[in-house]
């Protein structure tokens, strides 16, 4: 996590017009929010589309608003709610297209692997993508941004409006969930 | 909590973006804003560049002229921006199509170019943006790919023309009670007049696809060529309403003129298919009861659409014209259910009735592909 104070420079910046400032924090960023969006969304393609939507947004809502506390919940909460904009748009249909060639993970090009490794860590990636997809949406926003995006539980509790007990709940009965979806694929 | 579990999750860490669409991203996001975040003045004008100028130099930004110093390349980057109103990944993306590397910035380009914009360049910026897909249906209607693909490929573009031209209508509403009538007028007659077009060009491409692809994404055309002429509609009666502006009522009338024509050709040629199709054998009498009716009320309604325009009550005549358009919709519907429902000797029959009729009545595939039945916005 960049320091806040750090964050609330660059915030300061960009409100006085200086657009360069907002660089680091998408250079920060722009990982975090692709992942936690693709795994919300049908294809890497929609994923792109709307990582480029939340920092747009996220870049107005940092010129118009007086104040911001907390940076990394405003834009978590921003790519939420385009992804919710985006179903709402287009349909719960499209849910289903997940086996399309261009959703999987690219990894052939990690020249620190063997050849066997990368088959292995294919298959673990593979089969935990699916079974994480399979989660209720609660539970796997609350495991990709803890597990994965590594926020804490009390960041969490900011980004999803929960008190840090109730996302602590949520976050073992998310791992319960995804152990019980896990099972059947040994 | 199971450490395996977990260890597994974390290999879902290396799910990251493409770094050249990282890249390029960045790049747009940055050029983009940059054109607003220096002042007051419109992006790509002289006077952007002038403030820009005068910001950077006058020392009074300490922060900017360090930066700028700094960060040669984010200058080159702001200046080309201003100067052309593009960068290096935003011209290399211009000519992308759907399912290219670059197409996601290309969108995200155009939507930047419109969240920053000024309220009265949004609407024409949405229907620049449906010219753009429509050029983009027509490349891909070219392409060499499997149908399954093209018919997605085209759903998916028409359903962004039909949404873009619903937020054209929207930004036209939002400006529709600004003081500057003559700037309102001036956008609701260029939306008008590109809305008018889109029926025109979308009409051109659904002739050009193959019958399996026109078949799966026909519900998105209607509904594509249905907002075109709602768009229209709405865009005219701004432009009526604030008339005395860029737009003459002689070049309003002749507009609506225009439209009425094109309404009566319609409801022509659909005449003519009915007549056909009840003369055939097995034919749903109940769908040529209601297409007959809808025709003759959809006449009626132009006839009261062209008085109105001879006494110059454009109001009434543009409120006819769509009420007319909405029944041929209703009449086509009816129609094409003729066509689907009568056994397939129907063809045949159709095509030994224009022999008798002396008028050429097109079958059922040519209908679509000959005459603007299928789509009574078009020309």
């Amino acid at each position: 996590m960049r320091g806040y104070l750090n964050e609330q420079i660059l915030i300061y910046h960009i409100k006085r017009g200086h657009t360069e400032s907002f660089a680091p924090l998408y250079d920060y960023y722009v990982q975090k929010v692709y992942r936690f969006v693709y795994l919300k969304v049908p294809s890497a393609s929609d994923a792109e589309d709307l990582t480029s939507e939340t920092f747009l947004k996220t870049w107005q809502y940092i010129k118009e608003s007086k104040g911001i506390g907390n940076l990394q919940a405003v834009i978590y909460k921003i790519a939420r709610n385009v992804v919710v904009d985006f179903y709402r748009k287009r349909g719960k249909a499209l849910v289903e297209s997940l086996d399309d060639s261009e959703n999987e993970i690219v990894i052939a090009d990690r020249v620190d692997l063997t050849l066997e490794e990368k088959m292995t860590l294919k298959s673990d990636m593979v089969l935990v993508e699916k079974a994480l997809r399979e989660l209720k949406d609660t539970y796997r926003e609350i495991i990709v941004l803890h597990f994965l995006n590594d926020l804490s539980l009390k960041e969490i509790a900011k980004v999803v409006d929960r008190s840090p007990g109730a996302v602590r709940v949520m976050l073992h009965r998310g791992i319960k969930a995804l152990k019980g979806k896990l099972k059947p694929h040994k | 909590m199971s450490r395996k579990i977990i260890k597994q999750l974390k290999t879902l860490q290396r799910i990251t973006p493409r770094s050249e669409w990282q890249a390029a991203c960045k790049e747009v996001l940055l050029s983009q804003v940059a054109s607003q975040g220096m002042g007051t003045s419109r992006p790509g004008t002289f006077a952007g560049i002038v403030v820009y100028t005068r910001t950077v130099l006058s020392g009074a930004y300490q922060y900017t002229l360090g930066a700028v110093v700094a960060h040669p390349a984010a200058m080159a980057l702001t200046a080309l921006t201003i100067l052309f109103g593009g960068s290096v990944a935003t011209l290399g993306a211009r000519h992308s199509l759907p399912g290219d590397t670059l197409y996601s910035v290309k969108k995200t380009t155009e939507n930047i170019q419109v969240a920053i914009a000024f309220p009265d360049q949004k609407a024409e910026l949405q229907m620049q943006q449906v010219e753009t897909r429509l050029e983009e249906l027509d490349a891909i209607s070219k392409q060499s790919i499997s149908d399954e693909e093209k018919a997605a490929k085209v759903d998916s573009l028409v359903s962004d023309v039909t949404s873009t031209l619903t937020s054209a209508g929207q930004y036209l509403e939002d400006i529709k009670s600004s003081q500057d009538s003559k700037r309102v007028a001036q956008v609701a007659n260029a939306v008008s007049q590109k809305a008018v077009r889109v029926s025109e060009v979308l009409s051109k491409t659904k002739q050009a696809l193959s019958k399996p692809v026109k078949h799966n994404t026909a519900p998105k055309v209607k509904e594509a060529l249905a907002q075109a002429n709602t768009t229209t509609t709405k865009a005219l009666a701004v432009v009526i309403e604030k008339n005395g502006s860029s737009a003459t009522p002689e070049e309003i009338k002749n507009n609506i003129q225009d439209r009425i024509k094109q309404a009566e050709e319609h409801v022509k040629t659909l005449d003519q298919v009915v007549k056909i199709a009840s003369s055939t054998k097995g034919v749903d009498a109940t769908q040529v009861a209601k297409a007959t009716q809808d025709s003759k009320e959809a006449t009626d309604k132009l006839n009261i659409a062209k008085k109105s325009l001879e006494k110059n009550d454009l109001s009434l005549a543009l409120m006819s014209l769509d009420e007319s358009y909405k029944l041929v919709v209703d009449a086509q519907e009816s129609a094409e259910a003729i066509i689907i429902t009568t056994p397939e000797t129907k063809d045949e029959e159709i095509k030994e009735g224009d022999k008798k009729e002396e008028t050429k009545i097109p079958t059922p595939e040519k209908q679509e592909s000959e005459t603007p039945l299928a789509d009574p916005t078009s020309p």
